[in-house]
């Protein structure tokens, strides 16, 4: 999985089947300690993507969510997904190497 | 390859996720250098901090270590290694055995 901040969300009327019961999501790409919108800190960098949700996250926070084949391997049947939401992160020990 | 830069915790996560280790680990080039955004990966090996490890990304094989076969997971760590080896030197000579 990959870290991405939740910014937003995407609704609408016509979906397929198999998205019934979760939603999509707007979310950033980020690493772990990247600030949440609402510190008033800038957004992290990157291209934001929709992110399948059946889990119940919310606008600023920290997700872990799959990406590539592995998005659509929840679903019953064959179905187009690029990104699942697959935790909600509540605690992060991150201490990056720091380099010369 | 990634080393090892820290843990993550989750309550709300997916059902076949429960149990597993959360690691961050930090992908890096041939030089020791980051490469890219840091990735989640699941552990079943004890990896810690600062460890070198050998992250998978086959997301069938490890659907089938975690037994679900819907499972979202992608990456596990399957090695840690014992010591970094360093940049490799390029190789001039060669001695042949007798």
């Amino acid at each position: 999985m990959r870290f991405a901040r939740i910014i937003g969300r995407v609704t609408l009327n016509v979906a397929d089947p198999a998205y019934a019961g979760g939603r999509f999501l707007l979310g950033i790409p980020c690493k772990p300690t990247d600030a949440a919108p609402d510190k008033g800190q800038p957004l992290p960098k990157g291209n934001s993507m929709v992110i399948f949700d059946k889990l119940g996250a919310t606008e600023a926070d920290l997700i872990a969510y799959s990406d590539g084949g592995e998005a659509a391997a929840p679903f019953a049947g064959p179905t187009p997904c690029d990104a699942y939401n697959a935790a909600i992160i509540d605690h992060v020990f991150w201490k990056p190497t720091k380099r010369k | 390859m990634c080393r090892v830069e820290g843990n993550a915790t989750s309550t709300i996560r997916h059902e076949s996720l429960k149990g597993w280790r959360l690691l961050i680990c930090q992908p890096i080039n041939d030089a020791g250098e980051d490469s890219g955004l840091p990735l989640l990966t699941l552990d079943c090996l004890g990896a810690g901090n600062e460890q070198l490890v050998i992250v998978t990304s086959d997301g069938k094989s490890v659907r089938e270590k975690i037994g679900d076969p819907h499972s979202p997971a992608r990456y596990m760590t399957i090695a840690i290694l014992d010591e970094d080896i360093g940049e490799i030197e390029e190789i001039t000579e060669l001695e042949v055995p007798a």
